[in-house]
């Protein structure tokens, strides 16, 4: 990590998220979901970005939490780490923050084993505290049921 | 820095292969015109761009292979030396081994060890006008390496001087602008395909063709969001800037289609050489025709049908053409022609490969079927060829006893027969015992734009690929005929007394949603898949549409029910079903191969045995003679008064047109000429040729009779005569008509090519 970096901040539920500014190509409202049969449940379907088909990942499945996503009301963050185009579908869109690296801490223990892994560390703000997730592995891993199997029934994605 | 390197690589070895491929078709080119400078000239030009950019890699066997040939090049283009085999062959080894080291490049991104002093030296020695001992290895041209010769270490440095004062080009492009007139006056010989557009087109990277055409896409559709605009807001010149944006955005559309498109040469390049190679290594005689090498298809699709082609090309070389001896023995002409052939056709590509050798060994297939137990044996002796061929479809299934490094290796007819219908093609192949084997593949024009028929599951709107489409009903459990029933677990409806299994769309895909109940209508598409019929149902069909279908990208691929995804008009996104996906993953497949739902079970392509009708006649000395009934149009008595001549032709007036009168006995062999008075009505059986008719004059029409398809072939082949039925204790002959037509058109002298292709077409 930077000395110094810039992250674009979103919400899931009651966290608050940031990625690294670089990592993120643009941030999308409209995009009409339509849903894929038979693909994880991470994966709430597939949208047409300017002619390029791209997966729009289900954040709070992405992280397993128990919450749900708002569907068309969502907002895509599109990030492109990899080369590979993703639509991380988030409830809603923060500012952009500059942060240093001094308030950098590793990710509480707190949060689900699974979604740790995505997470990079959390920076700790006067009023909250900021998950910054890794935007490589959200893109990668998609197709593997993290956990998939015990969470089927409480499946939020249709 | 790595990376960048990295790329030059990749260019540099783009750039190699793109030249390798030219001087393969310009050696074999040369081979029958040993005289065309431009040739040489060309060859030469193409090793140099290779040495020159071999050294700035510092690829020193390439540099130095090269080289050497550039020598032999330079000698031959100052006409100092003449061309001839022996040169041709140590040329291609080279091109050969630069060929191995530039694969190794690419895979390791070094070049590989290996000592090429001999070859050099050859031709080196060549260069110099001497002679080389060729040791077998040479002449089949394996990319082996000569064994001896002197040493001389010494003429390499010569050689150098030699040849780069007079041409000293540098890395440019090997068949640059200023050549490019010169070439165009020259026709080459060998092929249809211009070798002469050696003024290199840019290249462009595929994914940058992509992108545009994605951008292209989606200014249609932005277009479209336009167009409403221009009628509500009634500004002329808002009106006018609109209807331009729309007429450039089709045009932009139109031409951004085309750049996918390549010739359909740019696969063939490389049968010349490949017929040549194998043939030398066979000692057979073949000569290669290429029509149609300009036709265009989608690029990707190229690269499927190269190594198919391929295949089908080194079979017919290898198993179809026989050895010159045996052509000869059999009245064929030493020279073996194989034929290739594109063309357009209702918006697919067909494809071509007939060559006029031995045929399928329909022998070979039938033990081969009785070896494996494929079928029962009591009927496999009777079946007939066409029974037979179906076989060579099957997974593993080869009749070449010893497995040559030509062909052989069980990898066959069905990996030709998946690849192309993985890209929504079809291949039929056609063989006649001792007149050759006729491969026809289907293909369409590109996988990006194909029609699919959209329709709708619990809301969401999907699209089922046409050529998957047989038909689709509409099942209302109030009419009976429609209803369903069960077959071991499966739901089955009848349709045209035959049963076909039920798939529910919403069920396949795990939506959530009640099964239909019995009483409900239900709309089915009737599918085909892997030989498989099956219905699928959905809950509502809505239009057929030309969809451009996309990959659902990395993470999504490997759900089997899906094929694609493409963008609708309205810019939201549908998934494409795999059909082939939906009957696998299903189980029907293997339900219904572990139990055949019809009796004449529907997963089995076989045809059943059949009869055929065929026509008795009488030749003069000939009886029970036979033409099948499926050739005869119609019999009539023509008065011989009406006969004219034209030319050496007898013809008579036929309904509006002019018929031909064949003299059946000049073909068969047996008959006698027949014999007829001024006041007699001739029998002529009326046989159409591509809508013309022929009429055939035989002595006495008989009987039409049905018998047993079972053919069995004159041995040897009778002139005229296909083989023989047999029909309780006659024996009767069928006649060959391809063969008589083809002797009767033989002596027109008219262009070869289309009269020897109308022998494999029916």
């Amino acid at each position: 990590m930077k000395q110094s970096a810039e992250f674009i901040t979103f919400y899931l539920g009651d966290f608050f998220f940031g990625i690294v500014a670089t990592e993120v190509m643009e941030l999308n409202r409209d995009l009409k979901i339509t849903p894929v049969p038979k693909s994880p449940s991470t994966v709430r379907g597939i949208v047409n970005l300017r002619g390029e088909i791209v997966p729009a990942i289900n954040m709070h499945e992405r992280f397993k939490l128990n919450s749900s996503c708002k569907g068309d009301e969502s907002i895509s963050i599109i990030l492109k780490p990899d080369g590979m185009l993703i639509a991380a579908l988030v409830d809603d869109v923060g500012e952009i923050v500059q942060l240093h690296e001094d308030t950098f801490e590793p990710p509480p223990k707190n949060f689900p084993q699974v979604s740790r892994e995505l997470i990079l560390g959390v920076h700790k703000l006067p009023d909250k505290l900021l998950i910054i997730v890794d935007a490589t592995k959200i893109a990668t891993q998609l197709m593997q049921p993290l956990g998939l199997t015990q969470l089927t029934s409480q499946s939020s994605s249709t | 820095m790595e990376e960048s390197d990295d790329e030059i690589i990749v260019e540099f070895i783009l750039e190699a292969r793109e030249i390798l491929d030219l001087l393969d078709q310009s050696f074999v080119e040369l081979e029958v015109n040993p005289t065309n400078n431009k040739l040489i000239a060309n060859i030469f030009r193409g090793l140099h761009t290779l040495k020159g950019s071999s050294a700035v890699f510092a690829f020193k066997r390439l540099e130095r292979v090269a080289h050497a040939g550039e020598s032999l090049l330079s000698a031959l283009r100052e006409g100092s030396l003449q061309f001839d085999s022996i040169k041709a062959t140590t040329l291609l080894s080279a091109v050969d081994i630069i060929r191995d080291i530039v694969v190794n490049i690419d895979r390791h991104r070094i070049e590989p060890e290996g000592d090429d002093t001999v070859l050099v030296e050859n031709l080196l020695t060549l260069s110099r006008g001497l002679p080389i001992t060729l040791s077998q290895e040479i002449e089949k041209v394996s990319g082996e390496v000569i064994q001896e010769t002197t040493n001389t270490a010494s003429v390499i440095t010569n050689a150098t001087e030699s040849v780069q004062s007079p041409h000293p080009l540098t890395a440019e492009s090997p068949f640059d602008h200023s050549e490019h007139q010169d070439h165009e006056e020259r026709a080459g010989p060998a092929a249809g395909i211009k070798t002469s557009e050696l003024a290199a087109p840019i290249k462009v990277n595929l994914e940058v063709l992509d992108k545009l055409i994605n951008v292209t896409s989606e200014m249609v559709l932005a277009r479209n969001r336009l167009l409403p605009f221009a009628n509500i807001y009634s500004d002329p010149g808002f009106s006018a800037a609109v209807r331009n944006i729309d007429l450039l955005t089709q045009e932009l559309q139109g031409r951004m289609l085309t750049t996918r498109m390549e010739p359909i040469s740019q696969v063939w390049l490389k049968f010349p050489r490949l017929i040549r190679d194998i043939a030398n290594e066979l000692g057979k005689k073949v000569e290669l025709i290429q029509e149609g090498a300009e036709t265009e298809l989608d690029r990707t699709l190229l690269d499927t049908i190269r190594d198919p082609l391929i295949h089908i090309i080194r079979n017919s070389v290898d198993h179809g053409i026989e050895s010159p001896a045996v052509r000869l023995a059999q009245g064929k002409p030493e020279v073996g022609k194989v034929f290739l052939r594109a063309n357009h056709e209702n918006g697919m590509v067909v494809i071509e490969v007939a060559d006029d050798g031995a045929g399928i060994d329909f022998e070979a297939v039938r033990e081969k079927v009785i070896e494996k137990n494929l079928a029962d044996k009591s009927e496999v002796v009777s079946y007939t060829d066409s029974q037979l061929l179906p076989f060579i479809f099957l997974p593993g299934f080869s009749t070449k006893k010893v497995v040559t490094h030509l062909s052989g290796r069980g990898v066959g007819a069905d990996v030709v027969k998946t690849n192309i219908a993985n890209i929504g093609g079809s291949v039929d192949v056609e063989s006649h015992r001792g007149r050759g084997t006729h491969t026809r593949m289907k293909i369409p024009l590109t996988l990006a734009i194909m029609p699919a028929l959209f329709v709708r599951c619990q809301g969401e709107r999907y699209a089922i690929p046409q050529n998957n489409i047989v038909e689709m009903v509409n099942l209302d459990a109030k009419r009976s005929e429609y209803s369903l029933e069960d077959f071991y677990g499966v739901p089955v409806f009848r349709l045209r007394e035959k049963l076909v299994p039920l798939l529910f769309l919403s069920k396949q895909l795990e939506l959530d949603a009640a099964l239909p109940s019995a009483n409900d209508s239900l709309n089915v598409a009737v599918l085909q898949s892997h030989g498989v019929l099956f219905g699928l149902v959905v809950d509502e069909v809505l239009n057929i549409q030309e969809v451009v279908i996309k990959s659902m990208g990395r993470g999504l691929k490997s759900i089997p029910e899906f094929a694609g995804a493409t963008i609708l008009g309205d810019g939201r996104v549908a998934l494409i079903l795999h059909i082939d996906g939906i009957a696998t993953s299903s189980g029907l497949v293997a339900k219904l191969q572990a139990r055949a739902l019809n009796p004449e079970p529907l997963i089995d392509d076989r045809p059943p045995i059949k009869e055929i009708g065929i026509l008795l006649f009488n030749l003069p000395g000939l009886e029970n003679i036979a033409i099948e009934l499926s050739d005869v149009e119609r019999l009539e008595k023509i008065p011989v008064t009406s006969i004219q001549r034209s030319g050496d032709r007898d013809v008579v007036k036929y309904g509006d047109g002019i018929m031909p009168l064949i003299p059946l006995h000049q073909y068969i062999q047996g008959a006698q000429p027949i014999t007829y008075g001024e006041d007699k009505l001739l029998p002529v059986i009326v046989h159409y040729v591509k809508d013309k008719p022929i009429g055939l004059v035989v002595s006495q029409v008989q009987d039409i009779m049905h018998v047993s398809s079972v053919f069995h072939r004159s041995d040897p082949p009778q002139r005229g005569l296909n083989g023989c039925v047999i029909s309780g204790d006659r024996i009767i002959n069928i006649i060959d008509l391809q063969e008589i037509m083809m002797l009767y058109t033989l002596p027109e002298g008219a262009s070869t090519y289309p009269q020897t292709v109308d022998m494999v077409t029916p």
